[in-house]
């Protein structure tokens, strides 16, 4: 410890003096502090006198001493902190707070293959800190950006434990995919899900084509920078993050009780065939009694399935620190989080990461640095179980959602209900007696799936990931730097499952064997990058900097192996017990089940060349030129390699001399437009080949040319092949161009800033699988089929102020609007359509891309309003409006959207070519507007924050049943506001048969709008070093949290926060069939600095 | 050290800079060839031929009424309703001729293009593999291309009448436009066949397609040709006129004639290699030896008395019988592996290949038309040996009337037809009283349909198949084995076929009374009428009914034809509705009558607006399936 204080001290010393040397002579004398707001001295502070050439840095002590006259001015400065100007009224010695300035101007950003000054930058930027990331507690660094990145709208894939997030930067731009590609440490293509946030020191997201344009054909969904934490020059710092919590599920689905389903199912059957409901063909007597007669509630089964206060745990130990030679940085981080749902099964996530950052100064020129060497390695180790939550028939949401309360889930002696014990009871003529047994469909008990391995419940996943990247840096000569990088990634998984035998439950049918299948896979990939950059000397004002680079990326070597097997119950080995014991090894010898398979990944290799010249003019005027020449092994010869070019300038208006006058409220006002290109080359490989697939043993191209009972499809001559695509040689990189229009300005001494930008990007060439042409008799292929277009505004408030010595305080605010549309489609009717059987088995497609609409808005009918009496329909028939012909009271008004006189549900066109059909647009997903709200207070140690996000304007389609063909399915309580008679409802239908067209249309009858504000994120902390100020901490700051308060929103499903597409296309949202549902934790945590 | 990783460094950059496009050259792993490799060897073209036949499979092996044609022509025929739940509304459509979405029947579309386009491969590409010393091999495996090509072709053309006709794996634009299907169409199907019958020999090989397979199939193609097209009337004239063909590999003659359609057929009668089963209950997998041996345990609760009068070595599952009969001409066969996710190992995703669907190995007609029971009724000793299924497609009550009637035309001399009570359950009867109608069946006429339901064991637990029982080594690899596994052949062509076709050419009648003898019916003179009840009996559920009614009423045939005639004798007849079997409804058609829509579309489907669509111009609607024009449109009768 002694020799690093003894290296800061010797550091300062020399700056000090080299900075005394420029001192100049003067009268009066004037001394002073500078300290920064917790009292600490200021080394090497930059003291200038207004209106001279003069000025002096401080000392070890923040001390300084400069000559200048009594009436005038000083400017004290220093990088990351606010520059204040002191009067000198004739003082001798003058003490100055500095405060740190959170956006400091004067920062650097990340801009790919190098930084820049945050106030020279002409593209459209954020930056995030990794202080204000690890600040929120969360396990993906994405989580904690959703409150402070306008125009990057981030929604969870899932809320289950160490899900990903899907993040859209201006808009969804493509119906393939349309994530950003992460650059972490300089080496693309990674992702966050495996970064502990405390490991972050500031994340870059590239919004603009021009900033993104230096990663080409992989930036059209922009790029987001995330920067590790390096090691730092001085003592060594050790830093401990820590948090306690508990989760809880903060918002219950409201589903009918037993007596209510009663209720609901004797109308159905009412309603569809006049006679009410005998329950005893469906449930055995003695439960319809112990609902009629003893009032029992029935099952509330997401209640069964919550696991009360999961259990969250985040710890991070970071050691930094090194000299002026050797740097290093080093973190142990260990993240554990339960999942809310799932009782004895909750779904977990596990994860451990060790990250080593090094740099070396291998020769040290007079003043610089001319060989350095560093590294870079992180491995991270991750166990995870997920709880099933896909679409309709993978979920024990939707699962548990539509079971019926009438199934109890334990026995009276406690033990699981399970179909055969309320099966057939038979009298002594060996008959059944009536009301002793489940229906099929009624029945299911989803806890005993649950606790059986149903749907992958008894499963882990756990994963090694390790990335190690190795740099040099030679400067021969001062400002020209030569970067050498290469990356190597090392990826390991193994996965287990295991299933027991159950009676039937929904979706799985009764099981009647053991089964195991494991599976373990070894993937790497590696890349080299090579930068040249020179920072020209500066000539008359002019700065210029040129770098040029060359990279590869291999994705070469990788392979998998999987196997399987399953034995009915009584045949397999006694050493299989339970989940601990099943590995294929205890399972059988029978090996007729058994399936085996092992294959590798496809290879897939990019070349690049890039460069980029920036040019600026006393920091008044200044410009940046890119450009990328990618080629990919994905397109065929002749169609890889593509050039995407971008150009940017920008203008500080406040350093020209007519602005002077404006100087006391604007500190700073830039203007900056951008134009560039990008490509998106993610689509699957070999479109321009003819492929032929051969089946193993299940594809669908095997047939049994044998007259055996026992055939399965191994071997010649069953295995087939086929032609499986018709080659598209043409097809290549999908283009995004955007223009850029913005301002940042500061005013009020710095305290309130400004960001605007306006945009408008448009993806050309679209990368979209071609409809199928039934005559080609295959696979279609990928095309560049369509355009779409994105425009929006930006706009990011900050407000950071101090009253009195003590308090200080800020506010951030930013919003964000965008409007997507599709401009072409390159098929005759100019739409896609989404799958179909998407909110309900048996329904229409709810979602399309089509041209001069949003990606993925809401097709299907409107209705105005509920029949409420014959007199009315037939009123309305008389009058010429178009009535279903079985309209009745209670049933829908359906909307003639095409005022053919004809309600028309079918997708169909007259003779002429006319769409007949009145299904419509009703709904976008995809928000108009986002908000972020950041607001701070810091009082003697105490501080205080709150963050908040919202979005507005979009519609969530939502069903938890599958109405259209399964009437016994348990609805929410939403249902109890039905049209029962005249003035019950006008808006809720009749409830009717499940073919019906109340029922059966896709309407908006399944939609809500779904806006919302979410206060994410409320702490409270103080840090004890102010108490205590002896100790022996840097800091010692313990503090509470809440996350996920409060939500402000209409919408009556769990969570309008939707991110999911139930399974249907990825370019689908907005989609709710019972989710995952977000949940609130209390933490309690401790930031310890050493 | 410093040294060491400076020239490393040096090294990789210096490499690197001097990358070129040779490093994005790649071969593809997982899919490992391609069409410019592919098929080098013979085993490539036998690997090619399994996936031509493989489409069947899927036909067969998925949701019936998306994608299985032989279902459709049953329900579009006067021997079955639409029936199902109340959401069916898929089959309801189909049985009124009319649609419930303008791509009802798309999937069959796509699907039969498939196959052509995997025979075109075969037959484009199977002179790339060296054949030296094995010529026989190569005509047998061209041949069965030819042979598949034309028979995809021909299903497709009967359901959607003119579309464009692909002879090759690369479309020119020429070929892309829908041709005439009576000029263009038929001659290629039967040039195809004629080309399969000259190039394949006459060795019977499971599954496969030989000489007497294609001389059946050409009479099955000219005779709906003939028929339909040119209005034949009654063939056994000899007037039809001869057919074009066109000149390819294995078909040289200028054109085929009836009397060549004969011959083929007579060579295959005189070959001996087929012939009827003894016991026409042998078909069917409800004469399995498994349930037979319960039905003579001695424990009268489960003794299913249909077949207990039946010969032990007859049962279904005995050498020579069922799944490989000797009366088998050609079949789509079934295997033990279907499953939920085919193409993918860990059965979660649903997405293969091209055409994979669930449990496409499976014969899912046996769901399909299984009993619709659920609820107190659904217990099976119920309705033992049957089991729960879909319950969609139930036959109607025009079958059994017509066929009591029959039975009862000679009031002096009532016979029993053995395939009466061998094709249908008489649910009220044969249940003993204990089956009850269910709640959300809205076209229940109280038959079922026995020749696929599902058949289950007293030995099996729950609703699993007798299949489950055939082999103690056998295990489903379907979760859920009520609806996977179903592995009996579908029929596609039985010599019993090929003899009443030769009765309906030739008008000798000692080839259909082959099949009445074995039926226990009187035997009877040749008569146009006497051939298409004989063919209605013989074949019910075997997709053969409704194309025969075609070919009987000929093109434009109007309302008054054979099949309008037919369909329309549907309205009237009582049905259960929604459980109530105390007041009975009327069966009526959903827009207008059956007639009409017959003779307004001739028995085609409509096409797929979304292909019309894709394809600007070159394929047309067919008529009578104007959309806009609400006949055509599914409504809900019952809900």
């Amino acid at each position: 410890m002694r020799n690093f204080n003894f290296m800061k001290r010797t550091l300062g010393m020399v700056i000090l003096f080299l900075m005394l040397s420029v001192q100049g002579a003067w009268a009066q004398v004037v001394k002073g502090t500078v300290n920064d707001e917790t009292g600490e001295p200021i080394i090497g502070a930059s003291v200038k006198v207004v209106g001279s050439k003069t000025g002096s840095v401080t000392d070890l002590n923040g001390k300084f001493t400069v000559n200048a006259p009594s009436n005038g001015q000083l400017e004290i400065s220093y990088v990351g902190y606010l520059t204040q100007r002191v009067q000198i009224n004739g003082k001798s010695d003058i003490t100055v707070v500095l405060k740190e300035d959170a956006q400091s101007l004067e920062d650097v950003v990340v801009i790919g293959y190098g930084v820049q000054k945050k106030k020279l930058v002409t593209g459209a930027t954020v930056q995030v800190k990794g202080d204000e990331i690890a600040k929120l507690n969360t396990t993906n660094a994405l989580e904690a950006m959703q409150s402070s990145t306008p125009g990057v709208q981030i929604t969870s894939s899932s809320t289950q434990p160490g899900k990903g997030y899907k993040v859209y930067i201006r808009g969804i731009g493509t119906i393939g995919d349309s994530q950003p590609l992460y650059v972490i440490d300089g080496v693309a293509g990674g992702n966050l899900d495996g970064i502990n946030p405390n490991d972050i020191e500031s994340i870059d997201i590239l919004k603009d084509a021009a900033s993104a344009a230096i990663y080409g054909s992989r930036a059209a969904n922009g790029v987001i920078l995330v920067t590790t934490k390096q090691g730092k020059e001085g003592k060594i710092e050790i830093t401990y993050n820590g948090a306690f919590g508990w989760s809880n599920v903060y918002k219950r689905p409201q589903m009918l009780n037993a007596q209510e389903f009663m209720t609901i199912m004797n109308e159905y059957s009412f309603n569809t065939s006049g006679q009410t409901l005998n329950f005893a063909d469906y449930v055995p007597q003695a439960i319809v009694d112990k609902v009629q007669k003893d009032g029992w509630e029935g099952t509330n089964w997401w209640r069964e399935f919550e696991n009360k206060n999961a259990l969250q745990q985040n710890h991070s130990v970071t050691l930094t620190g090194g000299t002026d030679r050797s740097k290093f940085a080093m973190s142990y981080t260990y993240t554990g989080n339960e999942g809310v749902m799932g009782a004895s099964q909750a779904s977990y996530y596990k994860r451990h990461t060790i990250r080593i950052n090094s740099d070396h100064v291998l020769l040290k020129a007079k003043d610089f640095d001319a060989i350095t060497i560093g590294e870079n390695i992180s491995i991270g180790y991750s166990r995870n179980h997920d709880l099933a939550e896909d679409g309709m028939y993978w979920s024990y949401i939707h699962s548990l959602l539509q079971t019926s309360p009438l199934v109890p889930m334990y026995d009276d002696n406690g033990a699981l209900y399970t179909y055969t014990k309320d099966g057939n009871k038979f009298d002594e003529a060996g008959n059944p007696i009536p009301g002793t047994k489940w229906n099929d469909y009624w029945f299911n008990n989803p806890y005993e799936g649950l606790s059986k391995g149903g749907w992958n419940s008894l499963a882990e996943s756990r994963s090694i990931n390790t990335s190690a990247t190795a740099f040099l840096t030679i400067q021969p000569i001062k400002g020209l730097r030569f970067r050498s990088q290469f990356n190597y990634n090392w990826n390991s998984g193994a996965y287990r499952n295991f299933g027991e035998p159950r009676s039937p439950s929904a979706g799985s049918g009764t099981v009647s064997s053991y089964s195991v299948s494991q599976s373990a896979s070894l993937s790497t990939n590696w890349s080299v990058e090579n930068t040249l950059t020179y920072d020209l000397p500066l000539i008359a004002g002019h700065k210029i900097s040129a770098m040029v680079g060359q990279s590869f990326q291999s994705t070469a070597w990788s392979a998998n192996l999987n196997g399987s097997n399953s034995v009915n119950e009584g045949s397999q080995y006694a050493t299989l017990k339970d989940w601990n014991s099943a590995w294929l090894k205890n399972f059988s010898t029978d090996l007729s089940n058994a399936t085996l398979g092992g294959n590798p990944n496809d290879e897939e290799y990019l070349a690049s060349w890039f460069g980029r010249l920036t040019w600026d003019w006393n920091e008044k005027y200044m410009a940046t030129v890119t450009v990328r020449y990618d080629g990919s092994s994905i397109f065929n010869e002749g169609k890889r390699w593509g050039t995407f070019p971008s150009f940017s300038a920008g203008w500080v208006i406040s350093n020209e001399n007519f602005m002077e006058s404006t100087k006391s409220w604007l500190d700073f006002l830039k203007i900056r437009a951008s134009w560039g290109q990008n490509g998106n080359n993610r689509i699957s490989k070999y479109q321009y080949l003819a492929t032929i697939a051969q089946s193993g043993k299940l594809g669908d191209s095997g047939y049994k040319f044998s007259d055996s009972m026992d055939v399965t499809l191994n071997g010649t001559p069953n295995t087939g092949a086929y032609a499986d695509i018709v080659p598209n040689p043409d097809v290549t990189w999908e283009t995004s161009e955007q223009l850029d229009l913005g301002f940042d300005a500061r005013f009020l001494n710095s305290r309130l800033g400004l960001t605007f930008d306006w945009y408008k990007k448009t993806t050309k060439d679209w990368l979209i699988v071609a409809p199928r042409i039934a005559i080609e008799g295959t696979n279609p292929a990928y095309i560049n089929g369509g355009d779409v277009e994105n425009k929006g505004v930006e706009i990011a408030l900050t407000w950071n102020d101090q009253i009195g010595k003590d308090f200080s305080y800020n506010v951030g605010v930013n919003f964000a609007t965008n409007k997507n549309e599709v401009t072409r489609i390159a098929n005759e009717n100019g739409y896609i359509n989404g799958g179909a059987s998407v909110l309900s088995q048996g329904t229409e497609y709810i979602y399309r891309a089509q041209v001069g609409k949003p990606i993925g808005y809401f097709y299907g009918m409107s209705y105005s309003g509920i029949w409420q009496n014959q007199q009315q329909i037939d009123d309305a028939r008389k009058a010429g409006q178009a009535v279903l012909d079985n309209a009745q009271p209670g049933d829908c008004i359906w909307d003639d959207w095409n005022g053919d006189g004809v309600i028309t549900y079918a997708e169909a066109k007259d003779a002429e070519g006319n769409d007949i059909c009145d299904r419509h647009e009703i709904g976008n997903p995809n928000p108009d507007v986002t908000l972020g709200i950041n607001l701070g207070l810091n009082w003697k140690g105490l501080d205080f924050s709150v963050n908040g996000a919202g979005a507005f304007g979009m519609q969530i389609m939502r069903s938890y049943r599958s109405f259209s063909d399964s009437w016994w399915h348990n609805y929410d309580t939403t249902i109890l506001d039905r049209w029962t008679g005249e003035g019950t409802s006008n808006s809720q239908p009749r409830i009717s048969g499940t073919g019906h067209a109340n029922t059966n249309y896709v309407s908006t009858r399944y939609m809500e709008d779904a806006d919302y504000f979410k206060i994410k994120t409320v702490t409270l902390g103080y840090d004890f070093k102010n108490l205590w100020k002896g100790c022996p901490f840097q800091q010692l700051r313990l503090y509470v949290q809440a996350q996920n308060l409060i939500t402000f929103t209409g919408y009556t499903g769990l969570d309008p926060e939707v991110g999911n597409s139930a399974g249907g296309d990825g370019w689908a949202s907005g989609i709710d069939l019972g989710l995952y549902p977000p949940s609130r934790t209390y933490l309690v945590g401790a930031s310890i600095k050493f | 050290m410093k040294k060491y990783i400076l020239s490393a460094f040096v090294v990789c950059s210096a490499t690197i800079f001097t990358s070129c496009d040779d490093m994005l050259d790649t071969d593809p792993r997982v899919t490992d060839a391609t069409q410019a490799t592919f098929p080098g060897k013979i085993g490539d073209v036998e690997a090619l031929n399994t996936a031509t036949y493989s489409i069947m499979n899927t036909m067969g092996g998925g949701d019936a009424d998306t994608q299985n044609p032989f279902y459709w022509w049953e329900v579009m025929s006067d021997n079955c309703y639409g029936s199902g739940g109340l959401q069916d509304n898929k089959v309801k459509a189909m049985h009124h001729l009319t649609e419930m979405s303008v791509d009802q029947f798309q999937q069959a579309f796509i699907l039969l293009y498939g196959g052509i386009n995997r025979a075109n491969n075969q037959i484009e590409t199977i002179d790339n593999v060296n054949w030296k010393g094995n010529t026989t091999k190569r005509n047998q495996l061209l041949g069965e291309g030819y042979f598949m090509r034309g028979l995809y072709t021909l299903w497709l053309t009967q359901l959607f009448g003119d579309v464009p006709l692909i002879t090759s794996t690369t479309i020119t634009e020429e070929m892309k436009a829908e041709v005439d299907a009576e000029t263009k169409i038929y001659p290629q199907i039967l040039s195809d066949l004629v080309s399969a019958k000259t190039l394949m020999g006459t060795e019977k090989s499971s599954g496969h397609a030989n000489k007497y397979v294609a001389e059946a199939f050409i009479a099955r193609a000219y005779m709906f040709w003939a028929g339909f097209y040119k209005k034949a009337g009654e063939l056994a004239g000899g007037s039809a006129p001869a057919i074009d063909l066109i000149k390819q590999e294995g078909c040289e003659a200028a054109s085929l004639s009836q009397t060549e359609v004969i011959a083929g057929l007579k060579e295959v009668v005189a070959s001996g290699a087929y012939k009827l089963l003894e016991d026409y209950r042998s078909l069917w997998q409800y004469s399995n030896s498994l349930l037979w041996d319960e039905a003579h345990d001695g424990d009268v609760k489960h003794a299913y008395a249909f077949i207990a009068d039946m010969k032990r070595e007859n049962c279904f599952d005995q050498p020579g019988m069922g799944n490989g009969n000797d009366e088998e001409l050609f079949q789509i066969q079934f295997m033990n592996a279907s499953r939920w996710g085919i193409g993918d190992w860990d059965g979660q995703s649903y997405n293969g290949g091209t055409y994979s669907t669930p449990r496409m190995y499976c014969n899912y007609l046996s769901c399909w038309w299984g009993l619709r029971v659920n609820g107190n009724n659904g217990n099976r000793d119920f309705t033992y040996p049957f089991m729960q299924g879909w319950g969609q497609g139930t036959p109607s009550c025009n079958l059994w009337d017509d066929w009591t009637a029959a039975e009862n035309k000679d009031p002096n001399n009532p016979y029993s037809d053995i395939r009466k009570l061998g094709s249908m359950i008489d649910c009220d009867n044969e249940f003993g009283g204990k089956y009850s109608y269910v709640k959300d069946d809205c076209e229940e006429s109280g038959y079922a349909c026995k020749k696929w339901c599902g058949v289950t064991l007293d030995a099996l637990e729950g609703d699993t198949p007798w299949w489950h029982a055939v082999n103690p080594e056998f295990k489903g690899t379907l979760d859920n084995p009520m609806q996977g596994e179903h592995f009996e052949d579908f029929y596609l062509m039985r010599y019993a076929d090929v003899l009443l076709m030769l009765t309906e050419l030739t008008g000798e009648p000692s080839y259909m009374n082959q099949v009445q003898r074995r039926a226990g019916v009187p035997e009877t003179a040749y008569s146009l009428k006497a051939v298409q009840e004989e063919r209605r009996w013989e074949f019910a559920f075997e997709g053969i009914r409704f194309n025969d009614m075609r070919r009987w009423s000929g093109k434009e045939g109007g309302e008054g034809c054979y099949a309008a005639k037919a369909l329309q004798a549907q309205a009237g007849k009582q049905v259960v509705v929604k459980g109530n079997v105390g007041s009975k409804v009327a069966m009526k058609h959903m827009t207008c009558s059956w007639a009409k829509r017959y003779a307004d579309t001739d028995g085609f489907l409509s096409k797929p607006q979304s292909q019309i669509t894709l394809m600007s111009g070159n394929l047309k609607q067919n008529k009578g399936w104007d959309a806009a024009n609400p006949e055509t449109q599914y409504v809900d009768l019952y809900n």
